[in-house]
């Protein structure tokens, strides 16, 4: 019996271990393809400077958002504190591989072999519970990115 | 029984203080700071957009006294299914923040308000510091709406006097 319960944990051990180090590797490859001044979603970091521009903070109907303005940046927080929108219009970031400035359909490739699908097109894509929105110009032209979290 | 006397006199003094009164400010249930920040904001982008406002209470008489307006509520389409909406408000959704304005968010705004430029235009979103609707309102009036009232208490305002809305 005793046998049987050790091989049982041997076995059942490695498998929990992995389904935990699973979501959170899935968690940190999304967060990972985000590259936003190190700005995370979900992340409780109150952010209220960065690079020396202080945010101006506006409520939203569902929590509240700071404005970077010289930076090209919003970060929407809930209420709970806790990041649900990233938008940027600032060229020297990127999410999933997409910058602004680049051509929408050249973003497009990329987000869907990002593994996201399209989710209201031609702008709007989604994977799992992350929502990516391209802000697209008159020439067809991405000039910024809007990553947020569906609840 | 000094003690006594002073304990009397501190009780009969707290109460006169409470009796007087906590300051309220612009709103009972308000803190002064934010209503200042949307208040200074919105006098800018009435100045900024030359738009026109309309309250809460003169836009529940229009409807009542069958005033054509056209109604547009800038926020989210899902926020307008969860919330409800002004009646008869079309959508017409804007970003929060100028900076995530986009050709086709102007060109949306555009056909939901129509070629009628002299009609009554009148915006919305959730609530007096939102921003949606003075976008919506700036860009009607560059683009020739001569009559173009954005309604600043927004869903909210309207909620909160019990006025009925559509779901």
């Amino acid at each position: 019996m005793k046998i049987k319960k050790s091989v049982l944990a041997i076995l059942l051990g490695p498998i929990l271990f992995a389904g935990c180090m699973s979501i959170g590797t899935g968690h940190d490859k999304m967060a990972d393809q985000v590259n936003v001044f190190g700005i995370k979603l979900f992340s409780d970091i109150d952010y209220r400077e960065i690079n020396g521009v202080v945010a101006v903070e506006e409520p939203c109907l569902r929590g509240y958002e700071r404005i970077f303005d010289a930076l090209g940046l919003v970060i929407g927080y809930g209420f709970d504190k806790k990041i649900r929108r990233i938008s940027t219009r600032n060229s020297n970031t990127s999410m999933f591989g997409v910058k602004p400035g680049m051509a929408l359909e050249e973003g497009k490739k990329i987000i869907l072999q990002a593994g996201f699908n399209e989710y209201a097109p031609p702008v709007t894509f989604r994977a799992d519970k992350y929502i990516l929105n391209l802000l697209v110009d008159g020439d067809k032209k991405i000039f910024g990115l809007t990553l947020q979290s569906v609840d | 029984m000094n003690f006594i006397k002073v304990l009397a006199v501190a009780a009969v003094m707290s109460l006169a203080l409470t009796g007087c009164g906590p300051t309220h400010g612009t709103s009972p249930k308000g803190m002064e700071i934010p209503i200042e920040n949307a208040a200074v904001k919105l006098g800018a982008d009435v100045k900024d957009g030359g738009f026109a406002i309309v309250k809460t209470e003169e836009l529940k008489k229009w409807l009542d006294q069958g005033k054509q307006l056209t109604i547009i509520s800038a926020l989210p389409v899902a926020e307008d299914k969860e919330l409800g909406t002004l009646p008869g408000a079309i959508n017409g959704a804007m970003p929060k923040t100028e900076m995530e304005l986009t050709q086709a968010d102007k060109d949306n705004l555009l056909k939901v308000a129509g070629p009628d430029k002299d009609k009554t235009i009148v915006v919305y979103c959730g609530f007096v510091a939102c921003r949606r609707s003075s976008i919506a309102a700036s860009i009607l009036v560059k683009n020739g709406f001569k009559n173009v009232y954005k309604y600043p208490g927004g869903i909210v305002a309207w909620e909160e006097m019990g006025y009925p809305t559509h779901k």
